[in-house]
C-alpha cells in the first residue's frame, strides 16, 4: 500500500512534560532497526505492556497502529486501553511516533540510533525522546511519571535485549529469513 | 561433518524437548507421540528460539511471533502474529539413535 499517511500534529504547546532515555545494546543499528519496525512481536514478546497491536494501515515509511496498552502494568492489572499510533521510519537512524490517547492527548516518541565501534565489535545507542502532555493535577506529580516511564521503558527494553541479541546470532550462523509472500495477504485493517 | 551427542532418549523422553547450540547450528530435539524428531532450534520465520516456546500436543509455537509447527512433520499450522507469510516450515535435522543417545550430523 503507498497511500500517503502524513503523520498528526499536536496543538501548539501541547507538550509540558519530556524525558530523555537512553539504552545501549552490543548489536548494529540494523538490528536494532528491524526490531522497532516489527510490529508482530509485540503481541507476543510485550504481552505484559500491550494486549494487542494490529496494523491498521501503511505506506512505505510511515504505519498506522492500535495498540491496547495495559497501562496499570506495574500493578498486573489486565485493563487496557485503545490507543492509535503513527509510526515513522526516517531513514537511516530516526524513528518516531506519535500517538493519540482515548482523552485526547498526543505523546511523541523520538528514537535516535547511532551505531559505534567498541574493541569487541559494534554497539548501537538507542535514544528516546519522549514528550507528553500533562493534566494540571498531574503536574506536582512529575517524578512519578517519570518512574511510571521509565518502569515501562525498562521492561520493554528487557524484552526486546534478548531479542536483539539471539537476533544478531541467528543472521552470524547464516540464518536467513523466510521470504514474505509476493501478494501481502495481510487483511488487519480498514486499507486493507 | 562430524556426530555430536545431543542427550540420552531416556532424558528426552522427560524433559519432552532439549535444545544445544552444535558449532553454528541450534539444535531442538523433541520427543513427540510419533517418535524422536531433531529440528533447526531457529524458527524458521525469523530466528526466534522455539525452545522457549510453548510445547503443547505435539506442536510447538514461537514465542517471537506466535508460528506454531506441529511436531511430526515440523510444518506451520498457525502464523500466529506474522504478517505475508506462508509455507514455513520446520527444518528436520540428520539425526541417529545410538546406545541409547541422538547424535546429529553437524560441521
Amino acid at each position: 500500500m503507498n497511500a500517503s499517511l502524513p503523520t498528526p500534529e499536536a496543538p501548539a504547546g501541547h507538550y509540558n512534560f519530556k524525558h530523555t532515555i537512553v539504552n545501549i545494546a552490543p548489536v548494529s543499528r540494523p538490528i536494532v532497526l528491524w526490531n522497532l519496525l516489527d510490529f508482530s512481536h509485540v503481541n507476543w514478546v510485550h504481552r505484559r505492556n500491550y494486549k494487542y497491536c494490529k496494523v491498521l494501515a501503511e505506506s512505505n515509511l510511515t504505519t498506522l497502529l492500535e495498540y491496547g496498552v495495559r497501562m496499570f502494568f506495574f500493578l498486573g492489572l489486565p485493563y487496557s486501553s485503545a490507543l492509535l499510533m503513527w509510526h515513522e521510519y526516517v531513514p537511516p537512524g530516526i524513528v518516531r511516533h506519535i500517538s493519540r490517547s482515548p482523552w485526547g492527548t498526543y505523546t511523541k516518541v523520538e528514537m535516535v540510533l547511532e551505531e559505534s565501534s567498541t574493541p569487541d565489535g559494534v554497539q548501537t545507542q538507542l535514544t528516546h525522546h519522549y514528550a507528553t502532555h500533562l493534566p494540571f493535577f498531574l503536574l506536582p506529580f512529575k517524578r512519578l511519571f517519570i518512574w511510571y516511564i521509565e518502569a515501562w521503558s525498562e521492561r520493554l527494553w528487557q524484552e526486546d535485549s534478548g531479542m536483539l541479541l539471539r537476533r544478531q546470532r541467528v543472521l552470524q550462523a547464516g540464518f536467513k529469513d523466510h521470504p514474505a509472500d509476493v501478494v501481502p495477504r495481510a487483511a488487519e485493517g480498514f486499507l486493507a | 561433518m562430524a556426530k555430536h551427542k545431543l542427550i540420552s532418549i531416556t532424558e528426552l523422553q522427560q524433559k519432552k524437548q532439549h535444545t544445544m547450540w552444535v558449532g553454528q547450528q541450534e539444535v531442538l530435539a523433541v520427543f513427540t507421540s510419533q517418535g524422536v524428531r531433531v529440528y533447526s532450534g531457529m524458527c524458521p520465520h525469523q530466528g526466534g528460539p522455539l525452545g522457549e516456546g510453548k510445547f503443547e500436543n505435539d506442536k510447538v509455537t514461537c514465542p517471537w511471533h506466535g508460528c506454531e509447527f506441529e511436531l511430526s512433520q515440523g510444518g506451520c499450522t498457525d502464523i500466529g502474529a506474522c504478517r505475508n507469510v506462508s509455507g514455513m516450515h520446520l527444518k528436520a535435522l540428520e539425526f541417529s539413535e545410538e546406545s541409547g543417545h541422538i547424535y546429529v550430523e553437524a560441521p
